[in-house]
């Protein structure tokens, strides 16, 4: 039980570095994160917002963001500046 | 309305609360707007409108999945009640 | 910049927690984009708990290009995907005087 960590610690952890975070629809966002709230309401700064249309995967590049948590689906880790082109997607 | 926008806004209620009694723009869920009088809201943004005139913006698709150009069907209703979580957008009516 | 009337936003540090950012973010242009794409840009007056936003001289994008412009617009929180601070280079209506001001604010006018 000594080395339970908890979803929230695991995000807290993040702050300061890079995080891939992928929302229900078809949209992902890499950015620095900053900060976050028990909504996992998050700050991110020099951020990437990536779509997933049927023309392919768009790119726009936001400054600081303040991402709604209602519509997350995944956090990850990633060191990555992109995951598609890490991925070769 | 602008100028006491700029001096005395709080929070955000406060530009619907200079709405009231004034003819309002309000963008609905699934493509509707209306415009009409504000009466009445609560902090859920349920709305109570007259005179209101609703606009429903339609896109048909042909059974070969091909996107007609869209439509807007509307009707008029005297005195409407719009319940808060369908509210995208209130603004001034243009 | 002019050291007589300093912009106390411009060195502040990044905000951390929600919260924060959206105190430090009133009175900037903000992009805010609404679940089903469509964008809101627009100054921010004000906000609440909700995250309910208050903007002055909206324009609504849609697919690329404004499709409308308000005074001022209420957008309901709930509804909202994220707020974020327009920058110069990515703003595309941007009008002259507020450029100016924007560049003075920073430094470079």
């Amino acid at each position: 039980m000594a080395s339970t960590i908890l979803p929230l610690e695991l995000v807290d952890r993040c702050i300061g570095s890079s995080i891939w975070v992928l929302m229900k629809n078809e949209r992902e966002f890499v950015g620095t994160l900053m900060g976050f709230d028990d909504y996992v309401n998050m700050v991110l700064k020099d951020v990437k917002e990536y779509e997933v249309t049927a023309e392919g995967i768009t790119e726009t590049p936001l400054g600081q963001t303040l991402l709604n948590g209602n519509n997350i689906a995944m956090v990850r880790h990633t060191s990555a500046p992109s995951p598609y082109r890490s991925t070769g997607i | 309305m602008d100028q006491l926008a700029n001096s005395t806004l709080a929070e955000p209620l406060d530009l619907v609360k200079l709405a009231l009694g004034e003819r309002v723009f309000i963008k609905l869920r699934g493509e509707r707007t209306v415009t009409g009088i504000l009466h009445a809201y609560d902090a859920h943004m349920n709305l109570v409108m007259s005179q209101a005139e609703e606009s429903i913006h339609i896109v048909d698709v042909t059974d070969d999945g091909q996107a007609l150009p869209p439509r807007v069907e509307k009707r008029e209703v005297e005195m409407l009640f719009v319940r808060g979580d369908g509210v995208i957008m209130i603004a001034p009516a243009p | 910049m002019d050291s007589a009337s300093p912009e106390p936003q411009a060195n502040a540090p990044l905000a951390g927690s929600p919260s924060d950012f959206l105190k430090n973010i009133v009175g900037k242009k903000v992009k805010v984009r609404i679940g089903s794409g469509v964008d809101y840009h627009g100054q921010l007056t004000c906000l609440d708990g909700y995250m309910n936003v208050a903007l002055e001289d909206a324009e609504e994008w849609a697919n690329g290009r404004v499709t409308a412009r308000y005074g001022d617009c209420f957008v309901r929180g709930n509804n909202g995907e994220y707020v974020c601070v327009l920058e110069q280079g990515l703003r595309l209506a941007f009008s002259l005087s507020q450029s100016v001001i924007r560049s003075r604010r920073l430094g470079w006018g």
